[in-house]
């Protein structure tokens, strides 16, 4: 049913710094069907997608780029994460908010109607070795690619008693899945910015406290956080300043998607920049340079 | 049966199986979009701007979209020429297309550094020089705003080039005409146009600009009609071949720039939203031409009529 064209291997992007975090390339564009469309909360859908290309080869981490219109406005298109994948049903998902113009017209799509999609696309999460205690954070929509890291990770064979689940979102109706957390037996802790559910503040709060409360070995964790802008951030810092390893999937605007145009950069402590669709989405939280960014 | 219609164009010299090139910036090094595009049926393939040195670019934000269209401030990000001829060359000259390289300095003498370092390679065509990009402080637009400038650089670096040369177009000129007589004056070989005109966006929220480097520069369909009629103004000044481009979308829009008097056409921003457009254009013209019974492209060219 899909339109696949022929497979290719890009080379890998070699610069003089370190190799990027198992950066890989198995890039196509395919006309992918919708095959159902979920609304999870005003504004947040869920879209599930038929692609046995795809679906196979996705890796927590990865993305897809949309074109969400055929005319010139929305003209680029739309980078989303793989939220979770079905390979025996050769299908996966996408979740997101609407924010704009293109995610507007996204969520009218309905099922039947086919998407001009790039993917996947970029680097994906570094799995840890079992020994060490995985600590997941998201933000908001942050949850998209951390839930496929997540049970991607139980699929594994990972305990899930060794892995905590920090999730904050804007009230308790954004706060996704609660019922899945709950039968996965990993360890939720969940803030809100309203305190409709959970303890009242920023995600990254509570994961600070967990961390120098809950007498954890910070050489010992394994971070993986999606989330705001100003939510890396501080991930980034407290990453720096208490030495645990932390993988961040990060944002920004996204022209080719491909590693051509060098428009989605993010700044490193180095001083050079790297491709957010290229070289990441996924970096190492240490060696960004935030205050940059913003 | 009909013949197959004739695609192919010659200018200075070189002959382009087809009259359809990607734009330099949008289409990386061609490795990018080797996985996407069969890059045999491209006309050619202009590079990434190279400069003498490596650069980093502008601090992000670089991009942000705008009605029809989209702002860059990318600034001239590239490995630097050494780097571009051991790493990025190798996969060019083993593709079955022409390849143009774009060229960028912030001095003419860093212009002339880049050209002599190129003449050796084997495997280029063309080179491009831009001297029209407006997202760097010192060089670029530069020399393209003011005709001596223009002129002193294209001549200086014409007369060392070992390739043909295609001087590179800025929009965010008074009279472009002039210009392009200028650089037409200095030698060169053919001239590109348009480049992106300068523009900008603002966060009304944070009350701050939305790039990076304040402003960028628009491209995409918005600039379409702008690139149309400068197209148009400077085929019908100059002897050299000119190459048109800004906010190509699809063969309709091809044909309006050969008909107003480009002899080649470049596909930029298009590639960002469908990678297969410079391809599905040398499809469509191919159509177009046999439909209506035209033999050649080049027959197309200039053919506007405007009495
Ligand atoms: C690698 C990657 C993965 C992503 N994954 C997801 C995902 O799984 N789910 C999801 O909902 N979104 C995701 N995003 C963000 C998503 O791409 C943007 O929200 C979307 O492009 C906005 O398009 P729009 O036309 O609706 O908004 P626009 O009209 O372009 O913008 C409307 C408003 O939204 C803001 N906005 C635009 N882009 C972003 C952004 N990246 N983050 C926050 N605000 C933004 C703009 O500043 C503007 O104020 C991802 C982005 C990247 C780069
Ligand atoms: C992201 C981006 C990067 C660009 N980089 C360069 C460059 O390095 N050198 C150059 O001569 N032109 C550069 N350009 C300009 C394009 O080659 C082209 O002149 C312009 O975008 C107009 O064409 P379009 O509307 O089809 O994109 C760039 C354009 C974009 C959008």
């Amino acid at each position: 049913m899909n339109n696949q064209r022929t497979i290719t291997l890009i080379q890998p992007n070699n610069r003089d710094s370190e190799p990027p975090l198992a950066n890989r390339y198995m890039l196509s564009q395919l006309s992918i069907p919708v095959l159902s469309k979920n609304i999870l909360q005003e504004k947040i859908f869920r879209l599930t997608l038929s692609s046995a290309y795809i679906s196979q080869r996705a890796k927590p981490g990865n993305f897809v780029h949309i074109r969400v219109g055929s005319t010139g406005n929305p003209l680029l298109r739309r980078p989303f994460s793989i939220h979770s994948v079905d390979i025996s049903k050769s299908r996966f998902d996408i979740l997101f908010r609407v924010v704009g113009k293109g995610t507007e017209l996204l969520s009218q799509a309905n099922p039947g109607e086919v998407l001009d999609i790039l993917g996947p696309i970029g680097n994906s999460f570094i799995l840890p070795p079992k020994s060490k205690e995985v600590m997941l954070v998201a933000g908001g929509m942050g949850i998209a690619p951390l839930w496929f890291l997540f049970t991607h990770m139980l699929a594994k064979g990972f305990d899930p008693s060794r892995i905590t689940f920090l999730f904050g979102a804007k009230n308790k109706r954004e706060l996704l899945y609660l019922e899945k957390f709950k039968k996965s037996k990993v360890k939720l802790l969940v803030t809100t910015d309203d305190g409709s559910l959970g303890s009242k503040g920023l995600v990254t709060e509570a994961f600070l406290k967990d961390i120098i409360g809950g007498n954890r070995d910070h050489q010992n964790l394994a971070v993986y956080s999606c989330g705001p802008e100003m939510m890396l951030a501080r991930m980034s810092d407290l990453a720096k300043e208490y030495g645990f390893s932390c993988q961040v999937s990060l944002e920004t605007n996204m022209a080719c998607g491909v590693g051509a145009c060098w428009g989605c950069v993010v700044k490193l402590s180095d001083g050079t920049y790297q491709r957010v669709c290229a070289d990441g989405p996924v970096f190492d939280a240490q060696k960004i340079n935030f205050s940059k960014i913003a | 049966m009909k013949p197959k219609p004739d695609l192919s164009v010659t200018i200075a010299g070189v002959k382009f199986p087809n009259p359809v090139l990607v734009a330099s910036g949008t289409f990386g090094y061609g490795e990018e979009y080797g996985a996407l595009i069969d890059l045999s049926k491209l006309g050619g393939i202009v590079c990434k701007s190279v400069t003498l040195l490596p650069r980093e670019g502008n601090p992000p934000p670089r991009t942000v979209e705008t009605p029809s269209g989209m702002l860059n401030a990318i600034g001239l990000t590239n490995v630097g020429v050494d780097r571009f001829i051991q790493e990025k060359l190798p996969f060019l000259q083993k593709q079955k297309t022409r390849i143009i390289v774009n060229v960028a300095g912030r001095t003419i003498e860093e212009y002339v550094e880049v050209v002599k370092k190129l003449n050796p390679c084997k495997g280029i065509d063309m080179l491009e020089i831009n001297i029209s990009c407006p997202n760097v402080k010192e060089g670029g637009l530069a020399f393209g705003a003011r005709c001596e400038s223009a002129q002193t650089c294209i001549k200086q670096v014409k007369e060392i080039s070992g390739f043909p040369i295609i001087a590179k177009l800025s929009p965010n000129v008074t009279d472009i005409v002039e210009i392009a007589q200028a650089v037409e004056g200095a030698g060169t070989d053919a001239i590109s146009l348009i480049n992106t005109l300068v523009g900008m966006a603002i966060d009304v929220e944070k009350r701050r600009p939305v790039l990076g480097n304040i402003t960028g520069g628009l491209s995409g369909p918005a600039i379409k009609p702008v690139a149309l009629a400068m197209v148009w103004k400077v085929a019908n000044a100059v002897k050299v071949p000119v190459i048109g481009l800004g906010g190509i979308m699809n063969t309709q829009d091809a044909l309006e720039f050969f008909l107003a008097g480009a002899s080649m056409i470049q596909i930029g921003t298009a590639n960002f939203v469908d990678p297969q457009t410079s391809v599905n254009i040398v499809n469509g013209l191919n159509r177009y031409l046999k439909e209506k019974g035209i033999e050649r492209i080049t027959d197309l060219v200039g053919k506007l009529e405007t009495k």
